[in-house]
Formats: C-alpha cells, structure tokens, sequence
C-alpha cells in the first residue's frame, strides 16, 4: 500500500516536472525578454510595444493591484464581446495573453532574482534564522508554483476569470516581501531594494 | 524620488498645476496628453514655463512628472470601456473630424509617447493595448451608428 502511494507520488511528481519544463521550453514564445523590451521596435502585438519605454531593468513601478484585476479580469473582454467583432475578439484574447504571460514571467523572475541575492547575502550571516529561511523557501518555492500554474492556466484557457489565482501570486510575494524585510532589519543591506516586491501595502 | 528638492515646494507646485491648468483640462486622457507634452523628446525632462517661473525649472519639473504619473495610474487602472469613453472625450475635444482623428492614431500611434518613464512594463503594455482597441471599437462604432 505504502509502495503504490509512493509511485503514484512519484508519478504526480514527474507529471509536475514535465509540465513545468513544457511551460519553460515553450517560454521565449510569448514572454518577452527583458532586452527586446527597451528596443523600441513597433510590433502588432501591444504586449511587446510599451517595454521599450522603461529606463531599466527593475526600476519599474510596481504593476497596480487594479490593473492585475483588467488583465485577468472578465469585464474588458465583456465590452469587446458588446462592442466589436470576432476577429477583434480572437485578436484582443490573443493581446491579453501576452501581456498576462508577461506579467506571470516578470513575477517569477523577479522572485528569482530576489531570492538568489538574498541568499548570497545570508550565506555567510551569522544570524541565520533557519525558521526564518525555511519558510521564505517555503513561500518562494510555493510563488514559483503558482507562477508556473498560472502559467499553463493561461496557455490552456487565456486570462478570462483568473484573477483569484493572479491575486494569489500577488498575496504570496507580498509574504515573500515581507518576511525579507524582516530578515534585512537584523542584516545589513536593503535585500528588497529594486527588487520589484512589494514590501508593503 | 524628490531627493534634493523640498517635498513640500514640490507639493506647492503639484497642486498649483493641478488647480490652475489640469482643472481646466476636460478628461484625463487629454490631460495625459497635455503633461506628456511637457516632456522633451531627447533629454525626457519636463518643463512648465509658468510653473517654472512660480517656483523653479527643478519643481516644475517634479511636479510635472508627479501629476503625469498619477494621471498615467488613473488611465491604467481604468477598465476598457472606461477609456473608450475618455478617448472619445478626447477625440470630441480635438474638433478634428472623427474619421482623421482615427486614421491619424491608428497609423502614427501617438499614445505610445505618453507612458511615463518607469510605468510598469505590463501597465504600459496593457494601457497601449486597450488604447488600440478602445480606438478600433469607437471606429466600429462610428462607421454602424444604428448598431450602437
């Protein structure tokens, strides 16, 4: 009994694992890279365009709460449903996904990027609070997750009623956010500065 | 953000701009208009020559950034329908004919040049999106007015 739970584990597990590599392998098709996003280039798709006006990398503002909510939200494409025509529907779903896949990317990244220089900076603390890093691992491996849900989510099914999950991600880097900031007041160094979360509401 | 000028000079000069030149704007998509034009192509700076005068070229400057930032947030945050309804405010102000209006925006794309610097990618993105499609259902609109 204990064997076939343990390979129906391990089946999930895998399940998980190709999934994510799926979702990853397929990424450069629709997330845009930090680097085309400062080229200026006119493009059809309005996912790609408004990058080129940002100064650098991570000196952004933080993405509003509310536009979160447009972005997954159903209302926009209601009004485009009332007002326009198939192929301006089929052409507007197409844009939200990509600006929604973008938004997922630049989330996980960000995370990354946060936990990988938070990490070079505990690694030779004194101070290491293992309860403390074991739950940001905690909620970093579970923002990643939900990234990579919301990800293949949206592959699947577009944007359309995903807020929930979207504000997930947004409740779970907040948390991420936080209990950085609470490691940085006994470390020196602000660890979440231009790093894109969020470490207040 | 405003580190070497007073916050509250900055602050004087933000609510000057809002009272004696935004209040008199009609909507904020033409007020978004109006402040990215306050902004130098080349060097990004903004510049208000009356503010400048009551205050300095500095807190113009900040100000000017501030109030397009917050503009810019109002724009972003908004639903589609909502700015549909702004770019058409917008588009009635301009007395332009409405067919040149949308031809003109469509083919130069003007509102790709008003997004602050340092909006969020996606903000940015999702605000130049809706711009498109928001001008591509007042176009439909305009060309089946029985339908609407």
């Amino acid at each position: 009994m204990g064997e076939a739970t343990a390979i129906v584990a391990l089946v999930l597990l895998a399940l998980v694992v190709v999934s994510a590599l799926i979702v990853l392998w397929r990424r450069p098709d629709d997330a845009i890279p930090a680097a085309t996003l400062r080229s200026g280039a006119a493009t059809d798709g309005a996912g790609e365009a408004a990058h080129s006006l940002s100064p650098a990398a991570n000196q952004w503002d933080e993405c509003p709460r509310e536009t979160i909510e447009h972005i997954f939200g159903p209302d926009d494409l209601n009004f485009i449903r009332c007002n326009g025509s198939d192929r301006l529907r089929r052409a507007f779903e197409r844009d939200r996904r990509q600006i929604a896949l973008h938004w997922v990317w630049n989330a996980f990244d960000d995370t990354h990027r946060i936990m990988s220089r938070h990490f070079r900076a505990v690694r030779s603390s004194p101070d290491l609070s293992v309860s403390l890093e074991s739950k940001l691992v905690a909620e970093f491996l579970l923002h990643q997750f939900m990234c990579l849900t919301l990800a293949g989510a949206l592959r699947l099914a577009g944007p359309n009623n995903l807020t929930r999950l979207a504000g997930a991600i947004g409740n779970v880097r907040h948390q991420v956010g936080t209990v950085i900031e609470g490691f940085s007041k006994s470390a020196p160094g602000d660890l979440t500065k231009d790093s894109g979360l969020q470490t207040h509401s | 953000m405003f580190s070497g000028l007073r916050t509250s000079t900055v602050e004087e000069a933000h609510s000057d701009l809002r009272r004696r030149t935004l209040a008199k704007i009609s909507g904020n998509f033409a007020r978004l208009i109006y402040l990215a034009s306050t902004r130098d192509y080349n060097s990004a700076r903004y510049h208000h020559s009356g503010l400048a005068d009551r205050f300095s070229p500095n807190v113009a400057a900040k100000a000017l950034e501030r109030a397009h930032r917050e503009v810019f947030r109002e724009l972003e945050t908004a639903s589609l329908a909502n700015l549909a309804h702004e770019l058409e405010l917008y588009m009635r102000s301009t007395r332009e004919d409405p067919e040149d209006f949308f031809r003109a925006w469509q083919a130069v794309e003007p509102f790709r040049v008003v997004v602050p610097v340092g909006a969020n990618p996606t903000s940015a993105a999702l605000f130049i999106s809706n711009v498109k499609f928001a001008l591509e259902v007042l176009r439909s609109n305009l060309n089946s007015p029985q339908d609407h």
